[in-house]
């Protein structure tokens, strides 16, 4: 079904070969899993077969779906047979109901309405959408949004499906939603199924073999399920003995008569590493931003450093804590890497000399007067950190920041944070990936419905999820 | 911000097209009305319809200003027509009868004009307009351009916090408002949101063009847009309006 024999293809523009000799081939109704860190290529290849980088870019050897050259045909033809999800569930949907989106496509192609409706029946239910059908796409969540697109894409009937880390901004429990939709796909249709995926263990049942991609050339490929270690084991062994930072009275936040947090009593300490974890919309961005004082509570009280925070504005609580956001494009303010690193210190008017030292640590030396645009998407992550480390706050709170990062760099800040805390900094961060909290020993804190459900050591947590069947946070022991 | 207000009510259930329509003839008609009483009456006519079509006037935004702009509109009016019978004069001041009344008929056209179309945006749902349009003939690259925009608003707004957030995070006060605070602001807000939306772009244009967005000159609707009889009641009582209004005005050179 899908050739790929001696492939190369470097963009517009640069001279790295972003694919290098590429061998591969796929038989129909194959489901294929590619591996490999970010930049290795993966995103370009599935490009590639679905023929978007036609005009993009310098190909060699050849690549064919059914025996056509992708690189030959138009945009469109190719696209009836290679249907793609992407990572971003908010970039892909383009109208503003369910239904509009899942006829989109089929409206593109002429198809009569009442055809239409026949296969949005059809596909709403294979994927789980029947009744969502009718509501708004901002009503959505983020899984939500991504099972609309999956199904907006098998409405139109394609051949093969290339899903390019369809998980990575989803929480453990929509992420375990989105395997089994692929996994009904994989059981109901002969469909050709390609997941670029960091998260193999949800797909170790399902693939007939697995892609391991490195710096565009294939490593390896194999039809073993092995299970992986991941993330080298490290005790956060410092017993949260130091003096209590952030102490959190009886905090409730209500927006609008909706109530988002209630109760909630916390205390961390000096030197401590809390992870929060817990579905998207439990509360978390919104508990962190009442530590930088973004939000004032409605009831209770946060004191940071003995200081209520109803008291202080943004500007002073932000020298004490420090806030790396989610989303790497929203905090990047400045043309080049070294500017970037002092608009803090600049703008707090404090004195600031150790950017080498900064930038070594998070892998950046080198990069002072690149622009920060040019970066990859582990590199600007990577570059958020250092940025709020250049204001030197006590407490540094990271809001997701294993999203989207491979291996290699998520190694790179978790050694960063274990090297923080011996110097006696508080971190908070949220992360939705079971195999870090599963391979750390980090307080954990698990919120829902804006409650604290679970706050201890991991086996305590583990075992209150167990019972209340939120399993997937972790993997299996 | 004025926005849709969902509602079950006659306003609400009209097709945007004819609804359109209906809102230019009104609009358009008043320029050709030159007494006072008649804008006035047009005036309370929309008022009226924002009562019946559930919404109140209370939700029309931005009190202040209309209020600030129609008593400036009023003053300058007074002040600057000097003709007809004098109510007063003293020094240069000179207030007029014929003043008073194009005072009033400006601020009521005025009024009159912007309110009816805020409530045109509010019992329209915007993602039916653009569906409308399309289907009564506007070209659907121009409707989907509307349609994307729409999709994207609540994205960008929460977009614009979130950058907020963090400038605030890295020591961008906002706490204290100044010039030089403002151009910050709004210098290293506009770049982290062009910059998301490039991201967007990219993903945008695979997500659309591989679902053949483009393809034929043509496509269908799922949903039907529905002229009823009382859209066609609508359209055709506009239609006699606006030649009877010209056959009025232009008398017999009109037809």
């Amino acid at each position: 079904m899908i050739k790929i024999k001696d492939f190369s293809f470097s963009y517009l523009g640069e001279d790295k070969k972003s694919l290098d000799r590429i061998n591969l081939s796929i038989d129909k109704g194959e489901f294929i899993v590619i591996n490999g860190d970010s930049g290795c290529g993966k995103s370009t290849l599935a490009l590639c077969i679905a023929g978007f980088l036609k005009d993009k870019g310098q190909s060699v050897g050849s690549l064919t779906v059914d025996g056509i050259d992708t690189f030959s045909q138009e945009i469109f033809d190719m696209s009836k047979k290679v249907g793609i999800i992407q990572q971003d569930p908010e970039g892909q949907i383009c109208t503003l109901r369910v239904k509009n989106e899942v006829a989109f496509g089929l409206e593109n192609l002429m198809i009569s309405r009442k055809d239409i409706y026949e296969k949005i029946e059809h596909y709403s239910k294979m994927i789980g959408i029947e009744n969502l059908l009718e509501r708004d796409i901002f009503s959505l969540s983020g899984g939500e949004k991504q099972k609309v697109a999956i199904a907006s894409v098998m409405a139109m009937g394609p051949e093969i499906l290339i899903f390019d880390e369809p998980t990575s901004n989803l929480d453990p429990v929509a992420t375990k939603e989105i395997f089994k939709t692929i996994t009904e796909i994989k059981k109901q249709t002969n469909i050709t199924i390609i997941v670029i995926e960091h998260k193999l263990g949800y797909l170790e049942e399902l693939w007939d073999r697995i892609v391991f991609m490195e710096k565009g050339k294939i490593k390896e490929i194999s039809n073993t399920r092995t299970k992986k270690k991941y993330f080298s084991e490290k005790n956060n062994g410092n017993g949260f003995s130091g003096k209590s930072l952030i102490d959190i009275n009886g905090l409730s936040y209500e927006k609008d008569g909706k109530i988002i947090l209630s109760d909630i009593n916390l205390s961390i300490k000096e030197g401590e590493v809390l992870s929060i974890i817990g579905k998207n919309g439990s509360g978390k961005t919104t508990l962190l931003l009442h530590l930088l004082g973004v939000y004032k509570p409605s009831h209770g009280k946060v004191k940071i450093m003995d200081a209520d925070t109803r008291n202080k504005n943004v500007s002073e609580l932000s020298r004490k804590i420090g806030y790396v956001f989610q989303n790497p494009n929203h905090q990047i303010f400045e043309e080049t890497v070294l500017k970037e690193l002092n608009f803090g210190p600049k703008n707090f008017g404090i004195s600031f000399s150790e950017d080498e030292e900064i930038l070594k640590d998070f892998q950046l030396d080198g990069y002072e007067s690149k622009s920060p645009q040019n970066l990859s998407f582990g590199e600007k992550r990577r570059l958020n950190i250092a940025s709020i480390k250049a204001c030197d706050p006590k407490i540094i709170i990271l809001d997701e920041p294993f999203v989207g990062q491979d291996d290699k760099n998520t190694e790179i800040i978790l050694n960063w944070i274990d090297n923080e805390t011996k110097k006696g900094k508080t971190i908070i961060y949220v992360s939705h990936d079971p195999r870090i909290l599963s391979s750390r020993e980090d307080r954990i804190l698990f919120l829902d419905k804006g409650k604290i459900v679970a706050d201890g050591k991991k086996q305590e947590v583990i075992n209150v999820l167990k019972e209340l069947s939120f399993e997937e946070f972790f993997l299996d022991s | 911000m004025i926005k849709y207000i969902e509602k079950e009510t006659f306003l609400h259930r009209v097709n945007p097209i004819s609804k359109l329509v209906v809102l230019f003839t009104f609009a358009y008609s008043l320029f050709f009305f030159n007494s006072w009483l008649v804008q006035i009456l047009a005036l309370l006519l929309v008022l009226f319809l924002y009562t019946i079509s559930g919404i109140g006037v209370s939700k029309i935004e931005g009190k202040k200003f209309f209020i600030v702009f129609s008593l400036t509109l009023f003053i300058i009016n007074i002040l600057f027509i000097r003709e007809g019978q004098i109510l007063l004069n003293y020094s240069i001041v000179r207030i007029t009868m014929d003043g008073i009344e194009f005072a009033i008929f400006s601020v009521t056209r005025f009024l009159a004009i912007v309110f009816s179309s805020f409530l045109f945006v509010m019992t329209t749902e915007p993602n039916k307009l653009a569906y409308s349009l399309m289907q009564s003939g506007l070209p659907y690259r121009y409707g989907f351009t509307l349609v994307v925009a729409l999709r994207f608003v609540p994205t960008f707004q929460f977009e614009t916090g979130n950058v907020r957030n963090a400038q605030a995070a890295r020591g961008l006060s906002v706490d204290k408002m100044s010039v030089k605070t403002l151009y910050k602001m709004a210098r290293y807000t506009f770049i982290p949101l062009i910059r998301s939306t490039m991201q967007y772009i990219d993903t945008l244009t695979v997500s659309m063009e591989g679902r053949c967005f483009g393809i034929y000159e043509k496509r269908t609707y799922i949903e039907e847009v529905n002229y009823e009889k009382k859209d066609l009641a609508i359209l055709s009582m506009s239609l006699i309006y606006i030649i009877g209004f010209f056959y009025q005005r232009f008398g017999q050179n009109f037809l």
